[in-house]
């Protein structure tokens, strides 16, 4: 199967000499196309760190990370925002929605910077939001949605450019579990049928038994993987569990 | 798409930023207003002693334009760099959903170019009012007989003007284009959580600064005003101007620190104690409220210094 996510050896220290933290501390792992990969760790771990340097919004200390044929690390001005505009869709932690613009306009803003006919913006908006059943916000302005609408239609935004990797952090964390079920659904349904790679950060157990494989990461390494295989979702829970209690610590404390 | 995003964005500033907006058009008024009295008195009626006082009267007038354009000049950059800064977050979603840099520069570009058209205009159409009740004012001053109100528009004075600020909105251009170039992705996105401290300025200093800088702007506009009748020169009123103009500084400026301190207090009686969020978006309101009080106080006190000095 052909690789789509190849990380080889990375670092990313923060601070000065006096106060290191090394926040990734040599991490190599590969992606295929079309898993549906969760990292897990705890509080601090260096998930979000992980994220922004594959997502090209950190860069790293040293180490390489290449999506399809290209070194990411290497990426500069027009091929890097090309990069961002059609091969990645981001899900923040704290959605970064922009406050002026309504749900829809929010969604159709990824579609305009890649200069998509309006017709056909229109058209992909009204699917995705049936999709995420936000049809009822798309009028509405972030600050009159909850907390589980923002993040469905942060979703919607990173979902609607059929993008090659779909980079997620904690998406779910907003969520109850109806709402949680039904976006992850969605990605199951992306990862399936339109063959998209998904790589999502979670402290939840849950959230990960969707996917297809799970990295463990603590302080920095990774810890442990393991994959669902012909497992049922339900026994994959179970064995996410056992390496949780193995990994102790604040983990526990989020489930 | 482009001009859409730009103009809700103006749309939204301009609820925020009215005093900056306010201060814009008043500025491009008075600076039309001093370029014109020129084109306003020639056809008055006037000794040839008289004559001459209202030329340097005039050449003085441009060259305090000049000075107004000065100041205003650094309020722009000022508000144009706060304002930029408090949208960090918003380039930097332009920028992961993979907007050029170019074009975000192109954004701001077409935000500076319509609220410095909507200012350039608005502010026009006030000066162009306004020089007429100053043609009246003049020529009180000088008892010139008015024989006849003629409506006058000075096409130079306008040229002079949209030359001015078509070159300070361009210059803010420049700086708005090389700032955005500038900025990492990861601090546009996270720089807002950054621990950015509020410092809150000393309340004994400011009090101690709010009564000197008081008692030195009374005396100074004392002297434009009462005591004028000892300045033999006009060169000399460069004192009181220089006098006045540092001192509305810092009566400004510990005045914000004062306000945001009561603000503070009375805000924390309702929500029992407050993020850092909370103040710094107080602060940062207080902070251009006052820088733009501080410009057009500066701007009115040496318009009423100037023509005092001729009364
Ligand atoms: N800008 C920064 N400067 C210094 N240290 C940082 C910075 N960002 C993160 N760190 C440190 O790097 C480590 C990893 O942080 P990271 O945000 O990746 O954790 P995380 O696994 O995403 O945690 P959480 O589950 O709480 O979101 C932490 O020890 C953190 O203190
Ligand atoms: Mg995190």
């Amino acid at each position: 199967m052909e690789n789509i996510l190849k990380i080889e050896k990375i670092e990313k220290y923060y601070g000065s000499r006096s106060s290191l933290t090394k926040a990734i501390d040599n991490i190599s792992f590969e992606v295929e196309k079309g898993e549906f990969v969760a990292i897990m760790g705890s509080s601090g771990s260096g998930k979000t760190t992980l994220l922004n340097c594959i997502s090209t919004i950190d860069k790293v200390t040293s180490g390489h990370i290449f999506v399809g044929e290209n070194d990411i690390t290497k990426l500069k001005g027009n091929a890097l925002n090309k990069f961002r505009r059609e091969e990645l869709g981001f899900i923040f932690q704290d959605f970064n929605l922009l406050d002026t613009l309504t749900a829809y306009e929010n969604i159709a803003l990824a579609l305009t910077i890649q200069n998509e006919h309006i017709s056909s913006i229109d058209k992909k908006i009204k699917k995705v939001a049936s999709d995420l059943d936000i049809e009822s916000v798309l009028k509405k302005y972030p600050y009159q949605m909850s907390g589980g609408q923002k993040q469905r239609v942060a979703s919607a935004r990173a979902i609607i450019t059929d993008p090659k990797l779909i980079l997620a952090d904690e998406p779910t964390g907003a969520l109850d579990s109806k709402s949680a079920r039904m976006l992850l659904e969605r990605f199951n349904y992306l990862n399936e049928s339109l063959q998209a790679t998904i790589l999502m950060v979670t402290h939840d157990a849950f959230t990960a038994s969707y996917a297809t494989r799970v990295i463990f990461i603590k302080d920095g390494k990774v810890f442990n993987e393991i994959r669902k295989g012909n497992d049922s979702r339900k026994e994959f829970f179970d064995k996410i569990i056992d390496v949780v209690t193995l990994l102790g610590g604040d983990l526990n404390d989020a489930l | 798409m482009l001009c859409k995003l730009s103009l809700k964005n103006i749309k939204k500033s301009i609820k925020d930023y009215a005093i900056y907006f306010f201060t814009l058009i008043l500025g491009v008024a008075i600076f039309y207003v001093f370029n014109a009295i020129d084109s306003q008195t020639v056809m008055m009626d006037v000794t040839s002693s008289t004559r001459e006082i209202i030329k340097l009267m005039t050449n003085m007038l441009s060259g305090v334009s000049v000075f107004v354009s000065f100041i205003l000049g650094f309020l722009i950059i000022y508000a144009s760099r706060f304002l930029i800064k408090r949208r960090n977050k918003e380039f930097g979603i332009y920028l992961t959903l993979g907007m050029s840099k170019r074009k975000i520069a192109s954004v701001l570009f077409f935000e500076t170019l319509f609220i410095g058209i909507i200012s350039l205009f608005v502010g026009l159409c006030v000066g162009i009012v306004l020089s007429q009740l100053m043609s009246l004012l003049v020529a009180n001053m000088f008892e010139a007989n008015l024989t006849k109100f003629t409506f006058t528009f000075s096409s130079s004075a306008c040229i002079k003007t949209l030359i001015y600020f078509g070159i300070m909105y361009f210059l803010v251009m420049i700086f708005n284009t090389v700032n955005v170039n500038r900025c990492k992705l990861i601090d546009l996105l996270h720089g807002s959580k950054k621990s950015e401290k509020v410092r809150l300025k000393n309340p004994l200093v400011c009090t101690i600064i709010f009564i000197a800088s008081s008692t030195v702007l009374g005396y100074a506009y004392y002297l434009v005003t009462g005591g004028i009748a000892e300045l033999t020169e006009a060169t000399q009123i460069f004192k009181p101007i220089i006098m006045g103009a540092i001192s509305t500084f810092f009566l400004f400026w510990s005045l914000s620190g004062l306000i945001l301190r009561i603000v503070m207090h009375m805000k924390k009686v309702y929500y029992h104690g407050l993020n850092t969020f909370v103040v710094r978006q107080i602060s940062s309101k207080i902070n251009t409220t006052v820088m733009s009080m501080t410009v057009i106080c500066l701007m009115l006190f040496v318009t009423i210094c100037v023509f005092l000095t001729f009364h």
